[in-house]
């Protein structure tokens, strides 16, 4: 029998009554007497100059209320303090197509949305920047004038050991480069926010955030009104990713309507401009050289990334640290050199997506570490063993290492699928491929400098024996709430059903940072079991007190406290907090939890890498490969994850299908990509979100590793499994027809090419992938026509949707026929 | 062109709502909605039933999805004059009162639901599915739902709770999840 | 998101359609609502008014009587139910699988389709490959006119504005006749990148027939004469087909972002054989 009476069950998640009746209110459920509603206007224009904006006939119109531009909230912010280049719309410049100008409230989203053409903006047109090679050579067009060099964001250099005499001693080395397309979040909740700025001058922002904390200082900082007239509430996050963790226009343009208004304003983005709003997986090149000895051992490993970060900083440096710092946690590397550099770009801003910038490089080593293990005859899942970081050790850049289960993740995969019997046996176009990964269990240092806690909760007993946890985490649809109720249920001794959960309001709430980094089970979890386990010692003294009992031998399940050697001996739960509340006064208590000091190097960028734990995984595919049609099947996808201790399994397990899920998405077709600046696929009908039809069967193995510093062994699960998943697929196309891709996505038409068959007449190919950085354009001309078909384009796309007329501009390429509109289904 | 009543220049007139009367959820009711909204704005404006989702307004995610006549129908590209007189079935009339309808409670314990923005609509589709064909296999289960997405869950644990609710609440269900290895433990503390 | 304000309309029949139609040239009529709705959502489209088929029930159902009658406002739905549609037409079940999800197919019909002739829709090489003809009505009466000779161009049809489409008949033929789709589906949209819809008349192995038609690849549906006359007439081993397969890539091909025009090039040979293959087999 388990030592837990709450943790480790099956037990169904304590928000879900809510989302199965219908009655959980996201925040575009919200309808508040007198609600205005607004929309944003968006730039058409990838960069430009805004020379002026005429809002007076906007003004006019009936149903308008009130009209807000960029040069009503100049305050620059962002997310990182450091790096804050944004503005709540933009004021002088637009940086890439979807950007908001300006903020429309009206009595009707009707009008609202009638009103926004009625807005004149003098726009003059500047060239695009559009590709990492031409962002870092291209001095002559700044996107933003403050960068050092041409459009170099941030760079990044660190080594860490002997990296030539590495290299020196490898017996065989590898070169590659890679290239990772970017994609997105796609939630299938769009962005939504209600702000509701009283008579007494108080505001109260209900949004879909993954960081209350963060939002709340910066609309300090842009409204202009001190935090203690500001509530945030986090609202149920109909699914985040990563995609709702900036502080995003349209909830300082709700803020400032609403505080113009004096009435309730609810701005809900619509698909196209959730595509926009963005954030999501940087496009990175890579290059990476590894030495290894005969027998696989590394020798030295050299990882060059450059990250296409579109027009703003979001969450840039850290994604550049991080496509770099993790790579040395899942096997040995004595000496490693990072390169980074992220760059500026005129497209919507990239940031933090499931994986936060560890995704890309993940994928490019677990390829590489495949090749050695095919170039030197070795079954790549023992290699993989072979060369394992071993547990409670330091890596090469200073990242301690606490408990690590990829070993038995690895064999759990391989268990389940067979591998070693199947891989390199399948008839051609039938692959497996496997992968190992790692993640963090949040980040080490919170995004703005300070000693304050990483996580507060506060939990309080009420005379009838309910129990109720405040924290600041955000539930987006990862069971946060679950959790807290999980570890304040098992430290108490009652059911997780008892626990009243009050998370992501930043005035009820004691603050957590937010829901990113897969901090909150760790952290979180840490200072709710700290407050709750205050409250269980003094329900324990008085009950031993009452029962006679040495108090080491009480404890606390199912709603009664009890002496453990005689459990029927005890008194009811709520019996014993009547005890203790008269004993003790009002029974609440906080707790807190800061990560440890030391668990990262001291270096410069040291900062970025650092976990209390790190969970690991490992993922087998099996694929099938259509070589006639270049159609790629995943058949099956296994996942094993090392969680720690699994609080929820069903959470968990949830967390490892849907990680599995999205890997598979990013590397079978999503993808956001541009032309002349502008989205190509902004819609459902064009961006593929897999269906039930096209998903892999996943299954999920939880692996238990039991961390000393974990709430109750717990550990991260909610972003790592993905990782495994994109180069185990690409691993196992390779087995499959003999095919590396070194760029994703893999797509049915980069399968044909590579099989030579796309027009009848290629020749085979042995990889598909960049073999460096591009020359840089420089032809004045064609950027002028790039530009002129970022206009061109959205009329020519109108048009063959309406199928009305089809524009053939010269500027631009043909009609597009075949490509979806909105035809008939 | 010239100014029209006591509208904008080149802007239609404000539009008057219309009566219209619908059958929701067993209740018949009368709303008063612009005819060229949705019904999954009237629902979700005039009837207070926000449980059904606005998604991508599209048709294209199935978040909006509701039972007209028992068929999963996109609220969101229904326009109400065409349900008239029809029954219309949204994620608050699924339970039996106070009674949880068995693929609520299946989608519970499965964790089927993670960020539960999808699921009425979700819901909607499985019922449609398990009222026509109360022993689904995973294919049927594949196809009823194909016009449903959901980003958090990658579908598994959605098809574990319909074929839990199709074998009425366990002893029969087919366990499609997790086949392999179950748990594994390894200790470095 | 709304469509912009419109007059609604609701006829009970199909004479007060078309008298509505006439009287509202600025007016888009109503079937399923798929590909319209959204169009107006986005302001692609803003008629004035909509004049919505859907309470016409004279407008719906299928008849199989030798030849088969299918009324415009037919569901894929309907079609997929619908038992009597085995045999020579099960390529209208093959094809009615393919399209959309479940509830596209409980709204999106036949007629809707057709008469928008978005030119990657899987019906438009269906019933071209069938040999069906569709009857309008208009304010002159009705007229009948051959799916080889409805699609014009790229969303366009032969269908004058002020007609409605009002039903699609496939004639009877005679002999063992069979039929397939083969489709390479958008993997967001489910749309046809290549759809390959066949016909074929048998006799023994010999293929006495054939009527091949494509969608998706070109601006509207087309059938693939130069495969036909690969065909017809000889036995129906694998040097014939693949001989056919390579005679559908002479046509003019469209690209666009998901498939350059020598990808749906490929794809038009490869579907065009798998789709005689698969009709072939159903023979037996």
């Amino acid at each position: 029998m388990s030592e837990f009476s709450v943790v480790g069950r099956r037990l169904p998640k304590v928000n879900s009554w809510a989302h199965l009746t219908g009655t959980a209110k996201y925040a575009d459920d919200i309808a508040l007497p007198r609600m205005l509603y607004a929309r944003l206007l968006r730039s058409p224009h990838a960069h430009a100059r805004v020379r002026s904006i005429d809002t007076s006939a906007a003004e006019r119109h009936p149903g308008v209320v009130a009209v807000v531009t960029g040069r009503d909230m100049p305050e620059k912010m962002g997310i990182m303090p450091s790096t804050q280049d944004e503005t709540a719309l933009a004021v002088d410049r637009v940086r890439y197509v979807g950007e908001a100008v300006a903020g429309i409230a009206a009595t009707s989203e009707d009008a609202a949305f009638e009103a926004l053409s009625l807005i004149r903006v003098d726009y003059e047109p500047l060239e695009p920047i559009l590709t990492i090679e031409e962002a870092l050579e291209r001095e002559d067009v700044k996107i933003h004038d403050e960068a050092a060099r041409a459009n170099v964001f941030k760079e990044v250099h660190l080594s860490f050991g002997d990296l030539d005499a590495g290299f020196a001693s490898a017996d065989h080395l590898r070169d590659d480069w890679y290239f990772f397309e970017g994609n997105t979040h796609a939630a299938i909740e769009s962005h939504s926010a209600v702000a509701s700025y009283d008579g007494d001058g108080k505001l109260t922002l209900w949004t879909s955030t993954q960081v209350p904390h963060y939002l709340h200082r910066e609309l300090e900082k842009v409204l202009g009104i001190p935090r203690t007239r500001i509530r945030v509430i986090a609202t149920p996050n109909g699914g985040a990713f990563g995609g709702k963790s900036d502080p995003f226009a349209h909830e300082f343009a709700a803020s400032l309507l609403s505080m113009r208004t004096k009435r309730p304003v609810k701005l809900t983005l619509d698909r196209e401009e959730v595509f926009y709003a963005h954030r999501g997986r940087h496009p990175v090149k890579m290059r990476l050289r590894a030495g290894v000895k005969k027998d696989g051992e590394f020798t030295a490993a050299h990882l060059q990334t450059w990250l296409d970060g579109g027009a703003y900083a979001s969450y840039g440096i850290a994604t550049t640290y991080y496509t770099g710092a993790l790579l040395t946690v899942t096997y040995r590397i004595p000496a490693y050199k990072f390169d980074g550099v992220r760059v500026y770009t005129n497209k919507p801003p990239c940031g933090p997506k499931r994986g936060h910038g560890t995704t890309q490089p993940r994928w490019a080593f677990e390829c590489t570490v495949d090749k050695i293990a095919s170039d030197l005859g070795l079954d790549p899942l023992e290699y993989r063993r072979y060369i394992l970081q071993p547990p409670n050790s330091r890596t090469v850049n200073g990242l301690r290492i606490t408990t690590m289960g990829l070993g038995e993740c690895l064999d759990a995969v391989g268990r389940a699928t067979g591998f070693s019997r199947t891989h390199r046996k399948l008839a051609r176009g039938k692959g497996i491929g496997i992968a190992g990964s790692a993640y963090i269990s949040g980040a080490g240092l919170p995004i703005y400098w300070n000693a304050m806690p990483h996580s507060g909760a506060v939990v309080k007993i009420d005379r009838g024996g309910g129990v109720t946890v405040y924290c600041g985490t955000s539930e987006i649809g990862q069971g946060s709430d679950q959790m807290l109720a999980t570890v304040t249920a098992e430290a108490l001794g009652v059911l997780p059903e008892d626990v009243h959960v009050v998370s992501g309001d930043t005035s009820l709430a004691p603050v957590d940072l937010g829901s990113y980094s897969s901090r909150v089970t760790f952290m979180a979890g840490n200072a709710t079991m700290e407050a709750a386990c205050k409250l269980r010692d003094q329900l324990l003294s008085v009950a031993a007190e009452a029962l006679a009992v040495p108090v080491e031998r009480m404890t606390a399940a199912l709603r009664r406290v009890y002496d453990s050697a005689e459990p029927a001996k005890g008194m009811s739960f709520v019996e014993a907090a009547n005890l203790a509340e008269a004993r003790y006064g009002t029974l609440s208590a906080a707790g807190s939890y800061t990560p440890p000091k030391g668990i990262g190097g001291d270096y410069k960028g040291a900062g970025v890498g650092p976990t209390p734990a790190y969970s690991y995984q490992a993922a087998v595919a099996e694929v099938t490969v259509d070589l006639d049609t270049g159609v790629l099947t995943v058949d099956r996808v296994v996942t094993a994850h090392d969680c720690g201790r699994a609080l929820s399994p069903v959470n968990v397990e949830g967390q490892i299908e849907g990680s599995a899920y999205m890997g598979y998405g990013e590397i079978s077709g999503e993808e956001q990509v541009f032309r002349g600046g502008l989205h190509k696929k902004p819609s459902l009908l064009e961006y593929k979100i897999p269906t039930s039809l096209d998903t892999p069967k996943l299954e999920a193995i939880i692996v238990e590793t039991v961390d000393a510093e974990g709430p109750f062994g717990g550990k991260e699960a909610g972003e790592g499994p993905l990782n495994p998943v994109i180069p185990a697929i690409a691993n196992a196309v390779f087995d499959a027809i003999g095919v590396r891709f070194d760029e994703t996505p893999i797509t049915a038409d980069k399968v044909l090419d590579a099989l030579g068959k796309r027009d009848n007449r290629g020749v085979p190919k042995d990889r598909i992938g960049p073999s460096g950085l591009a020359e840089p354009k420089r032809d004045p001309g064609g950027a002028k026509r790039r530009l002129g078909f970022s206009t061109e384009a959205r009329e020519q796309r109108i048009s063959r949707v309406t199928g009305v007329e089809t524009a053939t501009g010269a500027t631009g390429p043909g009609p597009e026929p075949g490509e979806p509109g909105s035809g008939s289904r | 062109m010239t100014e029209r009543g006591d509208g904008v220049e080149g802007m239609p007139d404000p539009v008057t709502k219309q009566l219209t009367t619908l059958r929701v959820n067993g209740e018949t009711h009368t709303v008063a909605a612009e005819p060229h909204h949705t019904l999954l704005e009237v629902l979700r404006e005039e009837l207070g039933l926000t449980g059904t989702k606005h998604g991508c307004e599209l048709g294209e995610c199935g978040a909006c999805t509701v039972l007209v006549d028992g068929v999963p129908l996109l609220s969101c590209l229904t326009l109400p004059a065409q349900v008239r007189g029809m029954e219309v079935t949204t994620v608050e009339g699924l339970a039996d009162g106070p009674r949880l309808h068995p693929l609520q409670t299946a989608f519970a314990e499965e964790g089927a639901a993670q960020c539960g923005y999808c699921t009425p609509g979700m819901l909607m589709a499985a019922k449609a599915l398990l009222d026509a064909n109360p022993q689904p296999t995973l294919e049927d289960m594949q196809q009823a739902i194909a016009g449903n997405l959901c980003r958090c869950t990658g579908y598994t644990a959605i098809y574990e709770a319909i074929a839990k609710a199709a074998s009425g609440g366990g002893a029969g269900a087919q366990p499609l999840r997790r086949t392999g290895a179950g748990r594994a433990s390894a200790s470095h503390t | 998101m709304f469509p912009s304000s419109f007059a609604y309309h609701r006829p009970a029949s199909v004479e007060e359609a078309v008298a509505l139609i006439g009287a509202n040239p600025d007016a888009k009529v109503l079937a399923g609502g798929h590909s319209l709705i959204p169009a107006m959502k986005l302001r692609l489209a803003m008629p004035e008014a909509l004049i919505d088929l859907n309470r016409i029930d004279a407008l719906r159902g299928i008849s199989v009587n030798g030849e088969v009658t299918i009324g415009a406002m037919t569901t894929y739905a309907q079609l997929l139910d619908d038992a009597g549609l085995g045999g020579r037409f099960t390529v209208i079940h093959d094809a009615a699988d393919h399209v959309g999800d479940v509830q596209v197919r409980a709204r999106g019909t036949l007629g809707g389709s057709i008469a928008h002739a978005d030119p990657a829709s899987d019906f438009t090489a269906v019933i071209l490959a069938l040999g069906a003809r569709v009857t309008a009505i208009g304010p002159e009466g009705e007229r009948t006119i051959e799916a080889d000779d409805l699609f014009v161009d790229l969303f366009t049809t032969a269908l004058r504005p002020d007609e409605l489409l009002t039903r699609i008949t496939i004639p009877a033929v005679a002999g063992t006749v069979v039929t397939a789709y083969a489709k390479h589906a958008h993997p967001a949209s489910g749309y046809p990148v290549v759809g390959i819809a066949a016909m074929l008349t048998m006799e023994g192995s010999t293929v006495s027939a054939a009527r091949i038609a494509v969608t998706g690849a070109t601006s509207k549906a087309t059938r693939l004469t130069a495969a036909e006359t690969a065909l017809t007439g000889q036995a129906a081993d694998a040097a014939v087909i693949d001989r056919a397969a390579a005679a559908a890539e002479g046509l003019e091909i469209n690209g666009d972002a998901y498939a350059s025009e020598e990808y749906r090039r490929h794809l038009v040979s490869v579907l065009t054989g798998r789709v005689i293959r698969q009709a072939i087999a159903r023979a037996t």
